[in-house]
């Protein structure tokens, strides 16, 4: 009886073995799997006898080697902290993408620039200065300055177009949905669905066995990655089911998603609502967009939107309207007003470019009205008047009285006060108090100066983007290696297990033979 | 749990960010060797792109200045020669008028001598109709009004020389812009140089001198004029009291001269001072932009041995397996 005994133990023992190395070889195929858990086979002996009994009966009454259980390697803690590290990461990893896109069009390390362009302006007017009867001295200062205007207008189409393919067109339902920003919702949705799916078997299957492992990876990946779009607080229960929550807002409970996100249309300072609906559209929270603090939809909100801390492409397209509008008023007051409130008149040449007469076309306008005010860097354009008769330009400036009539002055055409005045404008500072009749506010900077202050603005703004995202990827190296240390593979480790399970294995092999022996012997002694 | 534990993944992980970052430093580095820029985008050195950015624009405008100066010094380099032609053609006429005053001449010789001065006169005003550029230098702000206008009676006597350009008290200038804020006027107003001159009227004949209307003007031509109309009356008194006229004339276009000379010695200091400030700015530019090669170029020496020590480090851990062993 004991013999057989002997000989179940043994058979035992290679199955447990081989089962054990059965988990071994799952472990190395994945060696190479992110996501994959380390399991291993945890060993316990059959307990079965009497402990009162005598040691004959005790050892016959042994009972060999279960697998009590199939450990997966996992740490919750660090998995949520990477759960979390990896939403702020993804958020930084976004925002530097944009923004070194903004960087790269607003260069103005380049020789392409605004400042380029300003200063092939002003080269322009001192030519003009210099002969200001030379009409091709004066078709120079037009295409000079309407290429200000076209730097200007492809700066502020340039970021538009980056805002419009981050987050559409804030009063169209469709255009916010087919953009980038819409895409990562339905991304989401789609990542919450599978999360429930996966929920759903967990909570079936329970804890238990190797299907459930390779659930419980899945679902960590799955969460993984929504982290890497909106912040989450994930809540593990004890059936391995997570539920999923944004901010204060649950999302997925159990087996069912309760919330969905949906991209509404926005305001000009909010490009995109977003709302959480049930499954059937239905809103149920509007306007969640506060909560939403990390990933890359977090990002996206952030730096389309018009928070005056962070780094906006409003804000930077702001700038470049500041720029826009100043050196528009600057330039149309020196050619139609009296800056300096001496009592001087602007005067240009008639179309024959013999006489000299009152100066009334503004040089730049409003290209969607018109008009001289409410100039952006998308709208700025030359006043057509200018481009088709260059000699309307102001070069001369008059002081015109009962005594002295402009006819007084009509030959003077080689009178050059007003284009000296544009030339001396480059070098004055403007805050609120200086300029008249426009408002110019430049707090106290020349243009140019503007222009640069602008420029090392948005170098700071990216550059201390850049360093969160340098110092976000570190923790999240380490939290990853850490993670991976805990739930890797390490081949090393499974060559030594297989070995040391085929070296049980063998030694079972050896029992199983030797108690077939000894059995082979107890039948051929009763012949 | 050992938190120690090392998995194969992890190890070939960290590997490769090691590699990936050497990599990144070392084509960093390479661009920078290659292009010869250290801050090639705004948030590369966000300190100093505001001074680069400044710095360039700086730099096209002090060019810009040396351009006006060099051109508008050109322009003054004619006007000081034009004056310096009337200065010889003055102490001619000075000459002529003193032998005329000397009593010993017959009406033959003044009437040669009076053809002499009509020359010299006509000559002044050929050169205060001097052109530079397409533009009449002494027409202040009426560039293309040629400045003066000689008109002759029937007898070939000079009637008027008249001005036409820009008047003294009017916005005659025209100014260039030599530095920040400074723009200085390069021309000289032709009324106040040369003067004006309308004949005596002698109302009708026979010559009746007490219904004349005398003649009118001032400055230069005025004497000349007025020496030319003595010489033809034969009133050498008259033609001795003209050297007063001639010597203050004279004065006058030296004290012209000496003025834009003056405004020359200006351009001459102001261009020192600009040549100076672009060396500087290009060598604060160059200092805050362009790579310092041999420093690169040793740290590029270091990083390629640390690259390549990476990629044998990982060539060797990857090889490195139990396996070998089994």
């Amino acid at each position: 009886m004991s013999l057989v005994s002997s000989l179940n133990i043994a058979q035992q023992a290679l199955s447990v073995n081989q089962a054990a190395i059965t988990v071994i070889s799952n472990n190395i195929a994945n060696v190479d799997n992110e996501n994959y858990s380390k399991l291993r086979v945890e060993l316990a002996d059959v307990i079965n006898y009497d402990y009162l009994a005598d040691p004959t009966t005790q050892a016959n009454s042994l009972n060999g080697v279960q697998i009590s259980q199939i450990k997966r390697y996992s740490n919750a803690y660090l998995q949520s902290y990477y759960w979390s590290e990896n939403s702020t990461a993804s958020y930084y990893e976004k925002y530097a993408q944009i923004a070194s896109n903004i960087e790269d069009i607003v260069n103005e390390l380049n020789d392409t620039g605004l400042s380029n362009a300003l200063s092939k302006f002003y080269d322009a007017v001192n030519a003009l200065n210099e002969t200001p009867t030379d009409k091709s001295a004066r078709e120079n200062f037009v295409s000079c300055a309407e290429n200000v205007c076209s730097v200007l207008n492809s700066y502020y189409n340039s970021l538009t177009n980056i805002k419009e393919n981050l987050v559409g067109d804030y009063q169209t339902a469709d255009s916010v949905q087919n953009s980038e920003i819409g895409n990562n919702i339905k991304t989401v949705n789609d990542l919450l669905d599978r999360l429930a799916n996966v929920n759903e078997n967990l909570l079936k299957t329970g804890t238990l066995g190797i299907s459930s492992n390779s659930l419980l990876d899945e679902r960590d990946a799955l969460i993984s990655e929504l982290s890497s779009y909106i912040n989450i607080d994930v809540d593990l229960q004890t059936s391995g089911a997570a539920s999923v929550s944004l901010g204060s807002y649950r999302l997925v409970n159990g087996s069912e998603v309760v919330g969905y996100l949906d991209a509404a249309t926005g305001t000009a300072s909010k490009p995109a609502q977003i709302n959480i609906v049930n499954s059937e559209g239905t809103t149920l929270y509007a306007d969640i967009n506060n909560s939403i603090t990390g990933g890359k939809i977090g990002s996206i909100l952030d730096i389309c939107g018009s928070s005056t801390i962070d780094f906006t492409i409003s804000g930077v397209i702001d700038q470049l309207n500041t720029i826009a509008q100043s050196f528009a008023n600057i330039m149309n007051d020196i050619q139609t007003g009296d800056p300096e409130g001496d009592g001087t008149t602007a005067l240009c040449l008639n179309a024959a470019g013999t006489q000299l007469i009152l100066a009334t076309e503004n040089i730049f306008l409003n290209s969607e009205t018109g008009l001289r005010t409410n100039i952006t860097a998308g709208n700025i354009s030359m006043n057509s008047a200018i481009i088709a008769d260059s000699n309307l330009v102001a070069a001369a400036r008059v002081t015109i009285s009962g005594t002295t009539p402009l006819s007084y002055y009509q030959d003077d055409i080689g009178n050059n006060a007003n284009s000296t005045l544009i030339l001396a404008s480059r070098d004055t500072t403007y805050s609120t108090t200086t300029y008249t009749p426009s408002v110019v506010n430049l707090g106290g900077q020349t243009l140019e100066g503007y222009l640069a202050t602008f420029a090392s603005t948005v170098g700071y703004d990216v550059d201390s983007i850049n360093n969160s995202l340098s110092t976000q990827a570190t923790v999240l190296n380490e939290i990853e290696s850490q993670l991976q240390s805990e739930t890797g593979v390490n081949l090393d480790e499974e060559l030594s297990d297989l070995i040391k399970f085929q070296r049980a294995y063998e030694a079972a092999a050896r029992v199983f033979s030797t108690c077939n022996e000894l059995l082979e012997e107890l039948i051929n002694l009763g012949r | 749990m050992d938190i120690n534990r090392t998995t194969t993944l992890g190890t070939s992980n960290s590997l490769l960010n090691y590699m990936r970052s050497s990599t990144s430093k070392y084509n960093e580095l390479s661009l920078q060797a290659s292009s010869g820029y250290k801050v090639t985008t705004l948030s590369d050195d966000p300190s100093s792109t505001r001074t680069l950015v400044s710095i360039s624009s700086q730099l096209k405008e002090l060019n810009t200045y040396l351009d006006n100066m060099t051109s508008a010094q050109t322009e003054l380099d004619t006007l000081d020669s034009t004056l310096s032609s009337v200065t010889d053609l003055i102490q001619k006429a000075t000459d002529l008028a003193t032998q005329a005053a000397n009593g010993t001449y017959s009406d033959e010789d003044l009437a040669n001598i009076k053809t002499q001065v009509d020359e010299i006169i006509k000559s002044v005003v050929d050169l205060a109709n001097t052109k530079y550029d397409g533009k009449y230098i002494f027409s202040g702000t009426a560039t293309s009004t040629q400045a003066y206008e000689i008109t002759y009676d029937t007898d070939g006597n000079i009637e008027s020389i008249l001005y036409n350009g820009t008047l003294p008290a009017s916005d005659y200038e025209r100014y260039v812009t030599i530095s920040e804020g400074v723009s200085v006027s390069i021309n000289a107003n032709g009324q106040s140089v040369f003067g004006t001159y309308t004949a005596t009227d002698d109302n009708g004949t026979p010559i009746d001198p007490s219904d004349d209307v005398a003649a009118t003007g001032s400055g230069l031509l005025y004497t000349l004029g007025v020496l030319s109309e003595s010489l033809a009356s034969g009133d050498q008194t008259a033609v001795s009291s003209c050297l007063t006229g001639l010597g203050t004339a004279l004065d006058n276009v030296s004290a012209t001269r000496t003025k834009f000379a003056a405004v020359s010695n200006k351009f001459e200091l102001t261009q020192d001072v600009i040549n100076t400030t672009i060396t500087t700015l290009k060598t604060y530019q160059s200092d805050l932009r362009d790579t310092d090669l041999s420093e690169v170029m040793s740290d590029l020496a270091v990083q390629q041995t640390a690259l390549q020590a990476t990629y044998k480090v990982f060539s060797q851990v990857s090889s490195l397996s139990l396996l070998d062993f089994m």
